[in-house]
């Protein structure tokens, strides 16, 4: 932990009493103040002091505060599950918002791989049932009973009227994946996979690793994992149900040139996309009758 | 049908009347018809540092818009969600161009008044107050409370959060 100079928890006083132990998550003044007014403002007073506590051993405040914005939603966040991320949320809002528009299929089946808190089905079917002409059918798979549990959890919280998305327990590397998960017909493919090499993972932020709250406090198996999960996704999925485009979250530009090398001469364009902060964020891949998501891919370069 | 002295007193209360404290309920709305949204930039503004995605899992939630015909460029965190952030930021720039179109009558405006005559009459009482000595004690404890539960509420901060922004909108008149 990087130490804390006296002045800056002089500083840090100086507003209140109980800001200073913020400051061994947020070395930043304005990032723990920040903390401290979310605190103050979705606890009752008597959680105050604990939330603290629990925020200078490093715990995600989402863990504390039991949620997560996510587009329009609120996700609920429960240690074993993995904190949505705002690049997730970025994609996720960028695709729903191209697919109402550009999709020439009104009638639109998603599913979502190692879908953790169901975050990416639930902010897809808010976005797209009601404010478009599209309705989607989205189901969301996930290895872990905990996600599970929590994914179900957050789609009756959010809206338990909808059947239009389901979630499941399975295992990606099943071998009766395809029977397993036991839909006809998938549009696309999108999956936030765990992507994170176990050497990065082991290793500090400041050398292209991990935040220390991140390895001590969220599940690694949401976390690690190389090529072998976009091998899976492709060849147990996107090749033998026939889907038609794909967006996979990702880390590194050797993930992009792993599935466009699996995917050359099988007829599918390829792209990428970077996120908001101007990194390496998505693969993404379509037929030509999918065309339309090529936008996606365009927004890189510009 | 109606008293006379009735209607004559809802008239009065009704009007402003000059030195009155403007009642909370009777702001002027929100100007949210200001807000075109062909004439804003929105930026999302993602720090640049780290590694982010899986690696990270700090809030970033900022919000900048800037309204093309004016220049003025307003930011908003002030929640954890980007959603809300990119509602209040809508909020405060339509207040900043009512105070530019509208100085005199502006929300902003009226909200700045009506507290400043909160604080007079504050002070009027207070002085009386002061001869009491269990008052004084009294006074204080209200207003330690008063300090504490403007700490918490959101609807405060966001107040005064609106009355900064006035206040740099009048202080720097942006380009
Ligand atoms: C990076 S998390 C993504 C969670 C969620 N989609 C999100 O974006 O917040 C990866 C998820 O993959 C799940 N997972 C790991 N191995 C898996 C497997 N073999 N089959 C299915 N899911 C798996 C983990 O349980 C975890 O929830």
């Amino acid at each position: 932990m990087p130490r804390i100079s006296p002045r800056l928890v002089r500083e840090a006083l100086w507003h209140s009493r109980l800001l200073p132990p913020l400051l061994r998550a947020n070395p930043e003044i304005a990032m723990a103040k920040q903390e401290l007014r979310w605190i103050k403002n979705e606890l009752p007073r008597d959680q105050w002091r604990d939330a603290i506590t629990r925020r200078s051993k490093l715990e995600p405040l989402q863990y504390i505060l039991g949620t997560q914005p996510f587009g329009e939603l609120d996700i609920e966040c429960r240690p074993g599950v993995l904190i949505p991320r705002w690049e997730t949320e970025e994609w996720v809002t960028k695709l729903s918002n191209l697919v109402a528009s550009r999709c020439p299929k009104k009638n639109i089946h998603i599913v979502d791989a190692c879908t953790g808190s169901g975050c990416v089905p639930l902010l897809l079917n808010h976005q797209l049932n009601g404010q478009s002409d599209i309705s989607s059918q989205i189901v969301g798979f996930d290895i872990s009973l905990e996600a599970f549990n929590l994914a179900n959890h957050n789609l009756a919280r959010i809206d338990n009227s909808t059947p239009n998305v389901k979630f499941k327990q399975l295992n990606l590397f099943s071998e009766s994946l395809v029977q397993e998960l036991a839909v006809d017909e998938v549009d696309i493919l999108v999956s936030n996979p765990p992507y994170i090499p176990k050497e990065d993972f082991y290793s500090s932020m400041y050398m292209n690793g991990v935040e220390k709250s991140v390895r001590l406090y969220e599940p690694a198996l949401a976390l690690i994992g190389e090529n072998e999960f976009y091998e899976a996704l492709l060849a147990q999925l996107i090749l033998p149900m026939k889907i038609k485009a794909f967006v996979f979250e990702l880390g590194y530009q050797l993930q992009v040139d792993f599935v466009k090398t699996f995917l050359e001469g099988k007829g599918w364009e390829v792209g990428s996309m970077n996120d908001g902060s101007g990194k390496i964020r998505c693969v993404l891949g379509w037929r030509k009758e999918m065309d339309f998501m090529q936008k996606l891919a365009e927004e890189k370069s510009s | 049908m109606f008293s006379p002295v009735r209607s004559f007193v809802r008239l009065l209360s009704a009007s402003p009347i000059p030195g009155a404290i403007p009642k909370r309920t009777k702001l002027p709305p929100r100007p949210k018809w200001l807000i075109i949204e062909d004439e804003l930039d929105e930026k999302f503004l993602k720090g640049g540092r780290g590694p982010g995605g899986q690696k990270i899992n700090k809030t970033n939630s900022k919000v900048q818009l800037t309204h093309k015909p004016t220049g003025i460029v307003v930011t908003c965190q002030y929640s954890r969600s980007q959603e809300l952030n990119r509602k209040k930021a809508r909020e405060i720039l339509a207040l900043k161009l009512e105070d530019i179109q509208s100085p005199e009558t502006s929300r902003n405006a009226v909200i700045g008044e009506r507290k400043s005559k909160l604080k007079q009459s504050k002070a009027k009482k207070s002085n009386r107050k002061y001869k009491a000595l269990d008052e004084v004690r009294a006074e204080t404890r209200a207003k330690e409370s008063e300090a504490e539960a403007a700490e918490v509420d959101p609807e405060d901060e966001f107040n005064r959060m609106l009355a900064e922004a006035a206040l740099r909108a009048k202080n720097t008149p942006e380009s």
